[in-house]
């Protein structure tokens, strides 16, 4: 694995980010996929994906949120109010869900810093009038962050920085088209932490470590295992790598997912002729990303799906972080859809860094039992 | 001889069985409490059935462990999950069986078999000790009598007392409450064997029920669990042949055979 991608998926404050903020680079934080960096890129910023890394306790953000918030929002309450984002000039928070949702009210509550800041609304559904009010609340933030960060917003700026996310795009596109070789010559858990890493990069250098990592994987396979078998793997916010690690530490892989940090989070380029804040709005609104959208869910059902048998998977692994009420309902979705077609399918949950590898280890050595089973 | 011995290292126990596959025969058994490691654990275990079999290492063909100490077993050559085991376990000792019931210390597991005694599918509890046999040791001891003693209570037909089963620690709370307004002790027991027995129900829905159904793991000898599990599942449990708590080692135990037929061929 990449050194670089290790040393920033390790550390909230990586050398790479010491290094931007010694050049005097503002680094601004986002909260959700729905938030296009590419106005952050734009605006001369580093976008940061907000994540809860190294966090050990959720203790002093308990006091405010129930025990049935998901462990994201109540690990990354404590790092803030531990002041762990400090280094950020602004976070734009998003109405993603609730449990999100409640970040930004708790974070203004109790006065934490950076005291800058949006909140970024986001629709339930894609219809035309949706998207419509999504474009223009797109525009507000890209002239208040420009107030914040103190620049001057140009079109042409972000033009560019659309261009440049497509190269980011198509080259993830390329290195998971490498996923479909048996075995991959990358596993799940690296192609996670790449999308991590590069979810908190300027877009030219984080194109620069993925042209390297496409370079390295098309001449040698990263892989140790043999005849790996193949998951598909769907998600909520997913940070948790130990929990990944175990579920493929079982001669498993996890050869593609639909989570809103991975392939959800970069299918599908954004159109680079016309007005860019439309351009957005209707590429971010109507990907294949989150179950937020709730009027394309068999339009997702049948990508998911798709995807499964392009990637030649051999089972389905549902893995959300525990109260997340979109994947609650979306999970039974995915299980009922792979009854029908006969598809092995595990449904787990997990709390962010919380341990419990042993359970989950028996789990999954049991579906790969299963899955072995159903090959007989 | 061809003798196979496996190994169920679980949270509460270890079981081990040596078998004597092809004559359908259990040479000897052994169940202990679990040691502080799994190391540990298997070590006394293993020693202990050899012990009873009058055997040595030297003697066993091949060693499969399961439970969760099988990483820990340095006389092993295979570790198959629980839940394999417990299905082929109980398939081996009655051919008819196609679900499982597996009610272990810290957690449960419903389990469906096909024709051959293999995974099907299955589903395990959640992290919650509501519905395991870690909650009843802490029933037991509130309400101040054994586990066993629980289990072999006469219970009356109903009880109107309510217990919660969303979560381990509700639950206790509602048996303290229960205990400080005087109710008597067998309505209350009555009330938490619907409460961990509702709690399985749910899980079986989720898997389905082919018959027919064995129940395993330690739980399998609470009567008034059983009892309530098949009122609300409208079933009865097939007997199995061999002591439930054991089918877990001796799924490893064939397990051990299979692989072994497999590495000669």
């Amino acid at each position: 694995m990449n050194k670089q991608i290790e040393n920033i998926t390790q550390n909230l404050i990586s050398e790479y980010h010491e290094k931007q903020i010694n050049e005097n680079k503002k680094i601004v934080g986002y909260i959700c996929s729905f938030m296009p960096p590419e106005i952050i890129d734009s605006l001369g910023a580093v976008p940061f994906r907000i994540r809860a890394t190294g966090s050990k306790s959720t203790g002093k953000a308990e006091t405010y949120f129930s025990p049935t918030h998901c462990s994201f929002v109540r690990h990354t309450m404590n790092n803030a109010i531990l002041g762990k984002y400090e280094f950020m000039e602004s976070i734009i928070f998003a109405t993603t869900c609730d449990h999100a949702r409640r970040i930004y009210d708790n974070w203004k509550y109790i006065d934490l810093k950076p005291t800058k800041g949006y909140l970024l609304p986001i629709p339930h559904v894609s219809s035309k009038g949706d998207i419509e009010g999504y474009v223009q609340d797109l525009r507000n933030v890209a002239e208040e962050l420009s107030k914040q960060l103190n620049v001057k917003f140009s079109e042409d700026n972000l033009k560019n920085s659309i261009k440049k996310y497509n190269k980011q795009r198509k080259l993830l596109g390329e290195i998971n088209e490498l996923r479909k070789q048996q075995p991959p010559p990358i596993s799940g858990n690296e192609m996670m932490k790449i999308y991590q890493a590069i979810s908190s990069m300027l877009v030219d250098d984080a194109n620069e470590i993925l042209q390297g990592i496409l370079d390295e994987l098309k001449k040698e396979s990263n892989s140790e295992k043999k005849n790996p078998i193949r998951i598909i793997f769907g998600s909520s916010h997913y940070e948790d790598f130990d929990q990944l690690k175990t579920i493929e530490s079982e001669n498993m892989v996890v050869v593609q997912d639909g989570s809103c940090i991975g392939t959800g989070n970069f299918d599908r380029e954004v159109k680079e002729e016309g007005d860019p804040f439309e351009n957005l709005g209707d590429r971010y609104l109507t990907r294949y990303s989150c179950p937020k959208i709730v009027d394309r869910i068999n339009e997702r059902v049948s990508i998911f799906f798709d995807i499964y048998e392009k990637w030649g998977c051999d089972g389905i692994i549902i893995d959300p972080l525990q109260f997340c009420n979109y994947w609650a309902t979306e999970g039974f979705l995915y299980s009922q859809e792979a009854k029908k077609r006969n598809i092995p399918i595990l449904k787990l949950s997990h709390e962010l860094y919380s341990g419990g590898h042993g359970q989950l280890k028996t789990r999954v050595e049991a579906f790969r039992e299963q899955i072995l089973n159903s090959k007989q | 001889m061809n003798y196979y011995l496996g190994c169920d290292v679980g949270s509460l126990t270890a079981k081990a069985v040596i078998l004597d596959v092809k004559n359908r025969k259990i040479i000897a058994s052994h169940l202990m409490n679990s040691l502080s490691s799994g190391k540990k654990s298997n070590e006394a275990i293993v020693d202990s059935v050899l012990k009873k079999a009058n055997m040595k290492i030297e003697d066993i063909k091949r060693i499969c462990s399961t439970g969760y100490g099988r990483f820990e077993n340095v006389y092993s050559s295979d570790e198959k999950s629980e839940i394999s085991c417990h299905g082929m376990g109980a398939f081996w000792s009655d051919s008819s069986v196609r679900t499982i019931i597996d009610i272990g210390g810290q957690d449960s597991k419903v389990i469906s078999i096909g024709e051959s005694g293999l995974i099907d599918k299955f589903r395990m509890n959640d992290k919650c000790a509501a519905g395991t046999g870690r909650i009843l040791e802490i029933f037991a001891k509130n309400i101040g009598i054994s586990v066993e003693e629980m289990g072999n209570i006469k219970l009356k037909k109903k009880s109107n007392l309510s217990i919660s089963n969303r979560c381990g620690i509700f639950m206790e709370m509602d048996v303290i409450k229960h205990l400080r307004a005087g109710k008597k002790t067998p309505d209350i027991i009555y009330s938490i064997a619907d409460a961990v027995a509702s709690r399985v129900v749910q899980l079986v829905n989720t898997v389905g029920i082919k018959s027919n159904v064995a129940i395993t793991g330690g739980v399998s000898k609470n009567n008034s669990i059983v009892k309530q599990l098949e009122n609300l599942l409208d079933i009865e449990f097939v007997t199995l042949p061999f002591d439930a708590q054991l089918m877990g080692a001796i799924g490893a135990a064939v397990y051990a055979e299979i692989e072994d037929s497999r590495t000669e061929n």
